[in-house]
């Protein structure tokens, strides 16, 4: 394995300038966020916030792209594959060797795989990258495209924006981020770590056609919700209660410690002495367990 | 040996390799990941719990033993396969007493190496009869020794869980292995990449793992503020216990300026003769296209900042593995000392690390344990070496604190398996999750073998995509074609099977093909996704 090995640091830096100009991705833009006042009146939200938004171009188009250039051309890639592994010789390589046919290979069934290019389901889906990044992808099915014509007019998709509509549930807001439809997926920055989020994905005017505007509420079309999501908590909470609950594991029973009984526990001076809070972030940094620098 | 006890320290080694296993072509340098672990950590992991057994030194040891790593130490076609790697090592050996002959520091090495795979065929074949985890299993056994378990494949569960029930699934089918091989439960499980989220913790209750290991701050941002910091587990509300990394030991272990590994005694990792030697001579040990790539024979030690590298002196390393050795034990007992005037119960200092890190890495470090262990033993001081579940059962009033969401990658969180190079993976695995629910829920309880196998071939494809493995090697770097040609092998194979299922067509011989290359949980039973 690879893992946390000077070698990986070392590709790493070789690796990563080429990997920027083929993977043409990310390219950050910071946009303002709107207050989303309608549907269900969330909006007892937080004063306007600048939210950074990751915007990220089809990865799954592009990878799809490749890849299946690779199957065509693939005896051209193969050698040229050879040849950069050659030249960079310090690092363990993942080409495959070229086949000798021996009669094992014979036997097996010929197998070439890409990724589906998509599943055509109508769905958002959102993970923690981190306590403030959210990841987002979506995709509406076929049919449900075809509906939205039907009600809105064949121009629905080219008259109409695609926004995501962010719900805190813990702090109970709402904003609003909108997007396009060159991108599958997007990376969104939160303001608030540890709370729980769901997204809606929907869709604007960009002009409401007059024979449709009594039926739009706000200029909003909703499309799908996703999944809920808790994001990470990151810092020391320093939320001692008054009364600890210990638990006996062995019989399963609760008992209280009262705190200041306690003379022995590591309260925030012993906290911040033991664990300042750059050692903790310096060590997760820089997490020797997996070398990502 | 009896001596007063105010703390304890932990060490859990994380032995982890992703499955790879290639009947169909012997040319697949991954599959040497596997017996470079055997030869440099767990074989001289296995040799050095022997010789504590054998001075009578009582000692205690944590690690996690992974399905994937398991089902390869298992698998017959991977052992033959070690041991022509053995062989084939063996042979370089030779001819490499004769061409050092010139040079007496350099013809003592080689003849170290040429023991050293020696003992290493010897040890496999004749000791363990080619089965490692047997011996694993005897220092379980005897007491010394705990083995826990892991997710399945190695699923990270903060991404997998947008469908739990293909996280209670990893660890249905990690308890389940680990059952086979061990013959009794696990009671603690190493969360792939340390990943927590307190969603998972019922399904580990409901396999009856007691206990977790996490990251740091795992336990140092858990709500509420855990009292005694990491120096004392804490138990979630669904009743899982979690302990926490120590950062003090850790960095003295793995800090890239001044840790352990980078002593200039020590073997430098770099020097290879799969580099360094003439190439028509190489050649046959080698990558079989001509690539150069390591062979594990390394003569020189690290040395200094230099490009200039001295011979290595297995005396010398020995001298550093005994200082280092000394100066971690001395650091604990500060520790220890300092931390038992705080705290009303026993700290334990909990030192989590990847098993490849011993002997792989730091080639030195199985001796720096051995050392270590020893010193902790017969020397004074006032702390032991305990496991978690030992920990457990001497102090079972535990805090209640809901664990941090966290991972042990860079950062903290799950950034190193979600990133804008591998986030295109994400969207494939969630719907395979979510079909293969599909799946158990139209075919409960299949009587038609032909399906039912099927269907069990289906889940171990959507296992096998799921390794955590492949998202990291495709962030970190290397080998990056061969991870995302395996997430693209095992989605496509289970996309096609599912596909086939539905329609009831189903290819024989591509299931059998498919089951033969991807020969994992033979025992599965896909209604663990029901």
């Amino acid at each position: 394995m690879p893992r946390k090995t000077k070698e990986a640091i070392e590709n790493e830096e070789i690796e990563k300038p080429v990997k920027k100009s083929t993977s043409k991705k990310t390219s950050t833009k910071k946009e303002s966020v709107k207050k989303v006042s309608k549907k269900e009146d969330k909006s007892t939200s937080k004063p306007v916030k600048e939210t950074k938004t990751t915007k990220k171009n089809s990865s799954t188009k592009k990878e799809n792209k490749t890849t299946k250039k690779t199957s065509s051309t693939k005896k051209e890639n193969k050698t040229s594959k050879t040849t950069t592994s050659i030249k960079s010789s310090t690092k363990k390589t993942s080409t495959r060797a070229r086949k000798t046919k021996n009669k094992e290979e014979i036997i097996t069934t010929l197998e070439y795989y890409d990724l589906p290019y998509r599943y055509n389901e109508t769905l958002v889906k959102i993970l923690a990258q981190t306590p403030n990044t959210l990841f987002v992808y979506w995709d509406i099915a076929d049919d449900d495209r075809k509906k939205l014509e039907e009600t809105y007019g064949s121009d629905f998709f080219t008259n109409t924006n695609p926004v995501l509509i962010i719900h805190n549930e813990t702090k109970n807001y709402t904003f609003e981020v909108e997007i396009n439809d060159f991108a599958n997926s997007w990376y969104l920055h939160l303001n608030d770590t540890d709370c729980k989020y769901n997204i809606e994905l929907g869709r604007k005017f960009k002009n409401i056609p007059i024979n449709i505007e009594n039926n739009i509420q706000n200029n909003y079309i909703y499309i799908c919700s996703s999944n809920n999501i808790i994001t990470p908590n990151d810092h020391i909470l320093f939320n001692y209660p008054n009364q600890v609950q210990f638990k006996n594991v062995k019989t399963n029973t609760i008992f209280l410690k009262e705190i200041k009984n306690m003379k022995f526990i590591l309260n925030k001076e012993n906290y911040n002495e033991i664990y300042s809070n750059n050692f903790i972030n310096e060590f997760l940094r820089n997490n020797p367990t997996s070398n990502i620098k | 040996m009896n001596k007063q006890c105010k703390g304890y320290v932990s060490f859990v080694l994380h032995a982890h390799l992703p499955f790879v296993h290639h009947p169909e072509s012997e040319n697949y340098l991954e599959e040497q990941w596997l017996f470079e672990a055997i030869s440099e950590t767990y074989i001289p992991l296995l040799l050095n719990f022997k010789k504590l057994e054998e001075e009578k030194v009582d000692f205690r040891i944590t690690m996690s033993l992974t399905p994937p790593l398991l089902s390869m130490l298992s698998n017959k076609l991977l052992q033959k396969r070690y041991i022509k790697y053995l062989k084939q090592h063996i042979e370089l050996c030779k001819k490499e007493l004769k061409r050092t002959a010139y040079d007496k520091r350099l013809n003592e090495l080689s003849k170290y190496y040429y023991d050293r795979y020696s003992n290493d065929l010897h040890v496999f074949k004749d000791i363990y009869n080619c089965d490692i985890i047997s011996g694993f299993k005897y220092f379980q056994d005897i007491g010394v020794l705990e083995i826990i378990t892991c997710g399945a494949t190695h699923g990270f569960f903060p991404i997998l869980y947008v469908n739990e029930k293909t996280v209670k699934a990893q660890i249905a089918v990690g308890v389940e292995t680990y059952k086979k091989f061990f013959g009794k439960a696990p009671r603690g499980i190493w969360l792939p990449e340390c990943g927590y989220i307190p969603e998972a913790d019922k399904y580990l209750k409901e396999f009856g793992i007691e206990y977790v290991i996490t990251e740091t701050h795992g336990i140092l941002y858990a709500n509420p503020t855990p009292i005694y910091g990491t120096y004392a587990p804490i138990v979630s509300p669904e009743g899982v216990i979690a302990f926490g990394r120590d950062i003090e030991s850790s960095r003295q272990v793995w800090s890239s300026i001044n840790g352990y590994p980078g002593d200039y005694n020590y073997r430098e990792f770099y020097r290879d003769i799969g580099y360094d030697a003439d190439y028509e001579y190489i050649k046959p040990y080698i990558a079989h296209n001509g690539v150069r790539v390591q062979t594990g024979i390394k003569y020189h030690r690290i040395t200094g900042d230099t490009e200039y590298k001295d011979y290595y002196n297995p005396r010398w390393a020995l001298d550093s593995v005994e200082k280092q050795a000394g100066h971690f034990f001395d650091s604990r007992q500060k520790q220890i000392t300092e931390l038992s005037s705080k705290m009303d119960t026993p700290p334990i200092i909990l030192c989590p690390y990847d098993a490849e890190l011993y002997g792989h890495w730091w080639y030195e470090g199985p001796d720096w344990l051995y050392i270590l262990f020893k010193k902790i033993y017969y020397d004074n001081c006032d702390y032991k070496l305990i496991t978690p579940s030992e920990y457990i059962d001497k102090y079972p009033n535990i805090q209640v604190s809901t664990p941090c969401r966290s991972s042990w990658g860079a950062n903290g969180y799950n950034g190193v398996w979600l990133n804008e190079l591998n986030d295109y993976i994400h969207r494939h695995l969630h719907t395979a999750g979510d079909r293969m629910v599909e799946l158990a829920q139209k075919f409960p309880n299949e009587k038609n073998k032909l399906r039912k196998q099927a269907l069990n071939q289906c889940a171990r494809e959507l296992l096998l995509a799921q390794s955590s493995d492949w998202l990291f090697i495709i962030t970190n770097g290397t080998m990056v074609d061969y991870a995302k040609k395996r997430v693209k092998d095992h989605i496509g194979r289970f996309t096609k099977l599912y596909e086939q299922i539905k329609s009831n067509t189903i290819d024989e011989k591509f299931l059998k093909d498919i089951y033969n290359k991807d020969k994992i949980f033979d025992d599965i039973d896909y209604m663990i996704y029901y």
